[in-house]
């Protein structure tokens, strides 16, 4: 408190500014603006009670016993811009979420509020609620319609596995049409997933049994987050079915975060062998950039710091470790590519 | 040990060294307790009592001790917390096992109840088993303490069936030990402090940050 008084008072005794973030990487000699797609923020009593216990006992102990005040200072916009700040990235986007049964609620209005912190920095990508959608279609696709239209939201946020809803489900052709029909990119969880309640059939996780709606609406653009990672077993799971889709269908983009954390693949291997598939495949003009932070502090600083090592280590030339970390998200997304 | 003892150390232990008769080498010197030395030991003589209150990261508690007049034994109210989250309200007896001029070996045995809020909320009946182990005499104790903790939980499912409701209970034990380490030192007669550090292990097998605490002890005798 006392430093956050003293210290605008000697900037301007001494005419000497705070040290500014460094935005951007180095890669292979040059410097790089970072866009991290995938970030979460909210607020910890809208997380299932099983999912608390489930975060709180992964806390060290006995932190996880006052879990609540512990994980506050990271689940407001403030806390997201300081991790992205220390990580050197410059733009992010902040999900909403509607899984009330596994990792819980963020809601549009929530997003749409924190996205206003900064709004030059900060992007949403607005969601909704899919457990009862026979009698309440139309209200919830109302409810998204309108989030998409407030600044800032740029894409739709959906996990199946979370949301206990099948990949294959043909009661959404409404939810497809929309983002064709707005031009706002849905983004899918794909994979397992470690947290409690998760519907891990593959029907739920496997990107293969959402092909046929990716071919049906060749206007809609899909991206397939975690690159159907097996978060349980720590495996690259569905890889190569993701990068095959993306390789077959022009509105297939893939994001590999969360798969590369230090807790998930631990050797950092899982993360180059999905590095190299995709560029294998030809498809990093599709590929984008996302970490799935905060998480805990310096995780999103780190998950770059992994990610580039992947893509140093898959031979990834400059030019297209920056598609991956900026302009791929500035082309699925259709906003101005970030700045340095 | 702390800077603290030492300074305790510096401050009380010139003049009353002087007034001092030389070393007694009995294993048990007469005199008014050093209630540092029964409460870190755990157990005081017959006719003696003590009293510590303990703050720190994350354990905050009280422990009280008095001398019965049967074998040797004590008993002991314990009400300790773990960031006022994790609490353990305890009754039961604490003997001297071994007690000589060197060391104070003693054994506890505690039984009552443990209640835990926040996410990761638990109750049920507990115990907990100590053992001490402390230097026999002195102004400065040094002492290390092993505590054993269970709790007996209940996990009670409910499944709705068409034939009606059916209730499975489960128990299970769930371990959490703590050991610490306390450098108690005298301040007068009747008064101590003590410092020290904590090892405790919440819900193995998952990691624990240590901790560290200060006692404020007082005792008394008939
Ligand atoms: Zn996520």
């Amino acid at each position: 408190m006392v430093e956050r008084m003293i210290t605008p008072i000697l900037t301007l005794l001494l005419g000497c500014a705070e040290e500014a973030p460094v935005y951007g990487v180095s890669f292979g000699g040059e410097r790089l603006p970072v866009v991290d797609m995938h970030l979460h923020q909210g607020e910890w009593n809208l997380i299932p009670e099983s999912t608390r216990r489930f975060l709180a006992s992964r806390f060290p102990a006995p932190l996880g016993l006052i879990a609540e005040s512990t994980a506050e200072g990271s689940l407001n916009a403030e806390g997201v811009l300081e991790q992205l700040d220390e990580a050197g990235v410059i733009q992010g986007a902040l999900f909403a979420v509607y899984a009330p049964r596994t990792v819980g609620v963020a809601t549009n209005e929530y997003v749409a509020e924190q996205v206003l912190q900064d709004p030059e920095r900060l992007f949403g990508l607005g969601s909704l609620r899919l457990d009862d959608w026979n009698n309440d279609a139309e209200a919830q696709l109302a409810g998204l319609a309108a989030t998409l239209e407030k600044p800032g939201f740029i894409g739709i946020k959906l996990a199946h596995a979370h949301q206990h809803v099948r990949l294959d489900d043909p009661r959404f052709d409404a939810l497809w049409s929309l983002a064709a029909a707005t031009g706002k990119p849905v983004y899918l969880h794909t994979g397992s997933s470690p947290f409690p309640n998760t519907a891990q059939d593959a029907a739920y996780t496997d990107p293969a049994y959402f092909e046929p709606i990716i071919a049906a609406y060749p206007d809609a653009q899909f991206i397939l987050g975690h690159l159907g990672y097996d978060f349980i077993n720590k495996e690259v799971g569905a890889l190569d079915t993701c990068v095959e889709l993306a390789a077959r269908y022009e509105n297939v983009w893939l994001e590999p975060s969360a798969l590369g954390s230090a807790g998930s693949d631990p050797t950092g291997a899982n993360l180059l062998t999905a590095y190299s598939a995709m560029k294998g495949a030809g498809v990093i003009d599709r590929v984008v950039y996302g970490s799935d932070g905060p998480q805990s502090p310096g995780f999103v600083a780190e998950y770059l710091e992994r990610s580039v090592a992947a893509m140093e280590g898959a031979g990834y030339t400059a030019e297209e470790a920056r598609a991956v970390l900026s302009l791929n998200f500035a082309a699925v997304f259709g906003v101005e590519p970030a700045p340095l | 040990m702390s800077p603290l003892s030492l300074l305790l150390v510096f401050a009380v232990s010139a003049p009353a060294l002087a007034e001092r008769p030389p070393p007694n080498p009995d294993p048990r010197p007469m005199g008014p307790p050093d209630p540092h030395l029964d409460a870190l030991a755990g157990a005081s003589d017959l006719g003696d009592w003590a009293v510590s209150l303990e703050a720190g990261f994350p354990f905050f508690g009280a422990r009280g001790q008095v001398a019965l007049p049967w074998a040797g034994l004590n008993a002991v109210g314990s009400v300790n917390s773990a960031l006022f989250t994790d609490t353990w309200a305890l009754g039961g007896v604490s003997k001297r096992w071994v007690d000589t001029h060197r060391v104070v070996l003693s054994g506890e045995i505690l039984v009552g109840g443990t209640i835990r809020s926040g996410d990761l909320s638990r109750r049920g009946p507990a115990s907990q088993t100590t053992l001490r182990l402390a230097r026999g005499h002195g102004r400065v104790v040094p002492a290390l303490t092993l505590s054993s903790r269970h709790v007996l939980l209940t996990d009670v499912q409910e499944i709705q069936t068409a034939e009606g409701d059916v209730v499975q209970r489960s128990r299970s034990i769930a371990w959490s030990p703590v050991a610490s380490f306390d450098v108690g030192v005298g301040v007068c007669p009747g008064f101590a402090v003590s410092a020290g550090l904590d090892v405790p292990w919440f819900d193995p097998p998952g990691f624990s940050l240590p901790g560290a605490h200060i006692n404020l002890i007082v005792g008394g005798w008939k």
